[in-house]
C-alpha cells in the first residue's frame, strides 16, 4: 500500500509523526500499532483499519 | 534538498543533566575535586549521547538509550526496557542491603537500606497507577 503510493517508509514515517523504523516494524509484523496509530495509517491511505491491517483468528 | 530535523531536548533528560550539573557545582563549591570530575564528565558524556541521538533520523536503539523517545514504539520498547532495568535494580539493592548489614558499616547501611525502601515505595506507586491506567 505504501509503495503503490510511491512513499518511502522515512516519508509515510513523517507524515505520520513516527520513526521510518516504526514503519519498518509495522511492515514485518514486529510491532502492532495502538488504535489511534492504526486510525491515523487507515486514514491516511482513505482504507478502513479493517482493510489495512489484517488480524489472524486464533482458535 | 533534504532538511535533517532535530527532537528537542526530552524533559527527562533536562532533569539528569540540570542535576548532573548542579551537583558539580555544589561539589566545586565544597573544593570536592573528585565530584567535580566525577559529575561533570558524567555530564559531558551523557550531554554527547543525547545530542547524538536528537536527530528524529537517528537509530532506534540510540534513541531508546538516550531518553529521546520519537512515537509510541519508542515509548513501549523503553517501558519494557526499564522494566528489566527495575527488576535488576530490586534485586541488587536486596543484595546491597545484605552485604551492608554483614558489613556493620552504618553509613552503608542506611544508604543500602534507604535505597532499598524508595525502590520498594516507587515499585508500590507504580504498580498502583498502571493498575487504575489498565
Amino acid at each position: 500500500m505504501r509503495e503503490a503510493s510511491g512513499l518511502s517508509q522515512g516519508s509515510l514515517g513523517d507524515a505520520l509523526g513516527v520513526s521510518r523504523q516504526t514503519i519498518n516494524a509495522l511492515e514485518t509484523g514486529r510491532y502492532d500499532p495502538s488504535l489511534t496509530l492504526a486510525i491515523r495509517i487507515a486514514r491516511h491511505f482513505g482504507r478502513t483499519v479493517e482493510e489495512v491491517f489484517h488480524v489472524e483468528e486464533e482458535l | 534538498m533534504s532538511k535533517k530535523s532535530y527532537s528537542r531536548i526530552s524533559t527527562a533528560n533536562i532533569i539528569l543533566l540540570c542535576s548532573l550539573a548542579a551537583g558539580a557545582i555544589i561539589c566545586a563549591v565544597l573544593q570536592n575535586a573528585t565530584g567535580v570530575v566525577l559529575l561533570g564528565a558524567t555530564a559531558v558524556f551523557a550531554l554527547i549521547g543525547i545530542v547524538a541521538n536528537l536527530r528524529e533520523d537517528a537509530p532506534d536503539i540510540g534513541r531508546i538509550n538516550a531518553i529521546q523517545y520519537r512515537d509510541e514504539r519508542d515509548r513501549q520498547l523503553a517501558r519494557a526496557g526499564f522494566s528489566i532495568v527495575g527488576a535488576a535494580a530490586l534485586i541488587i539493592s536486596v543484595i546491597g542491603a545484605v552485604a551492608a548489614a554483614i558489613s556493620g558499616s552504618i553509613p552503608f547501611q542506611i544508604a543500602a537500606f534507604a535505597q532499598l525502601f524508595v525502590l520498594a515505595v516507587v515499585w508500590g506507586v507504580a504498580n498502583s497507577i498502571v493498575v487504575r491506567r489498565g
